[in-house]
């Protein structure tokens, strides 16, 4: 246990000295009443700072079930995806499960253009076909550590 | 393992802890801060209405009136709702009500009277309706009155029903031993007296069928 703790005092100590990085540019995914018809998702660009310029992982955490990201409205649940680039774009994102680090991902560190990542949040047809009628909700944390 | 490898699990783990207990409140997206890791948040929200749909509808062909007797036709429909509760799922279920409004396409009277019609001259006829796919127990309509507690018996939830549907159309499958499929009926008779007034010639008309959750 002490080796633990001084390990975790150690990293987070030297990562302070050393490192600074900021995750930015989010907003809530409100995506009032669903149509009945098609997916629904919620597309952000995001900017990722990381100084000294440094790759970086990504945490995702939420309420999940089987490491499946979940919505609820206090009894009944549906499930979303989570996706993540680390470009401004959706092609070559990658999909998040709860608790699971994400692959590393490469920064350019530049915002210039207001964003350098990019975040899907998607609930499939199938799932709101399946939803019992309700207002569902839940919430969803990033958190970028640094390689 | 290497010691950044070890950092970085007991990083994760004192993260996923820091996270359950601190985790933000809702309604607002969190940016993150300048740190040595930088958390954000943002809440997801959607909400799920009732949903119904009619599927199935075919012409209904009289053919050529004898000469005597009523003439009649129906067609079988599928009807697929979801719930407001887990209860919507099971056989007959009390939360997959619905009602339906059926109007026609008039008698020469009135617009929405059940009518047929050669271009000049005018047939009427009535128009049942049954929550199952046969005629008995079926109820008249009148044409543009709402028909509540009508049931569609759902024997799979609502995205399952659609996806049979959507593959292999408004037809009979067995869901844990029960049939499914069809589960609804429009049907009309055309009177004897009706026909023995009416002026040679070929007659048309329409129904438009509505359908709401309950």
């Amino acid at each position: 246990m002490k080796k633990i703790l001084f390990f975790s005092f150690l990293f987070l100590f030297s990562q302070q000295l050393y490192s600074e990085v900021q995750i930015s540019g989010l907003s809530n995914a409100a995506f009032g009443i669903w149509g009945g018809q098609g997916r629904i998702r919620n597309d952000q660009l995001l900017c990722v700072y990381t100084n000294p310029v440094s790759n970086y992982y990504i945490l995702a955490v939420g309420d999940a079930v089987n490491n499946k990201f979940i919505l609820d409205d206090g009894i009944n649940k549906i499930r979303y995806r989570v996706f993540f680039n680390d470009k401004p774009r959706p092609n070559g994102r990658v999909r998040l499960y709860k608790n699971q680090l994400s692959p590393v991902f490469y920064n350019n560190n530049s915002c210039n253009s207001g964003s350098n990542a990019f975040l899907r949040i998607q609930i499939s047809e199938k799932q709101l076909q399946k939803a019992y009628s309700g207002y569902y909700r839940g919430n969803l944390s990033l958190t970028l550590i640094p390689d | 393992m290497s010691k950044k490898t070890a950092y970085k699990q007991v990083t994760l783990v004192l993260l996923c802890v820091f996270l359950f207990f601190f985790r933000t409140s809702s309604y607002a997206a969190n940016q993150g801060t300048v740190a040595a890791a930088s958390t954000g948040s943002l809440d997801i929200l959607v909400t799920a209405s009732l949903y119904i749909v009619l599927f199935g509808l075919n012409d209904i062909n009289l053919g050529t009136w004898s000469g005597s007797g009523d003439v009649a036709g129906d067609d079988v429909i599928c009807i697929a709702r979801n719930s407001d509760t887990n209860g919507g799922v099971s056989p007959n279920g009390p939360n997959v009500e619905y009602a339906v409004t059926v109007s026609g396409s008039g008698n020469g009277v009135s617009a929405s009277a059940f009518g047929l019609t050669n271009g000049t001259d005018f047939i009427n006829y009535n128009a049942y309706y049954n929550d199952r796919r046969w005629l008995g127990g079926r109820v008249q309509l009148t044409s543009g009155s709402v028909l509540t507690a009508q049931n569609s018996r759902a024997r799979d939830n609502y995205a399952n029903v659609l996806n049979w549907i959507n593959n292999s159309g408004c037809v009979f499958r067995t869901i844990n031993g029960s049939n499914s499929g069809p589960n609804g009926n429009i049907s009309i008779v055309v009177p004897e007296a009706e026909l023995s007034k009416a002026i040679a010639g070929s007659y048309l008309g329409a129904l438009t069928i509505t359908v709401q959750p309950l």
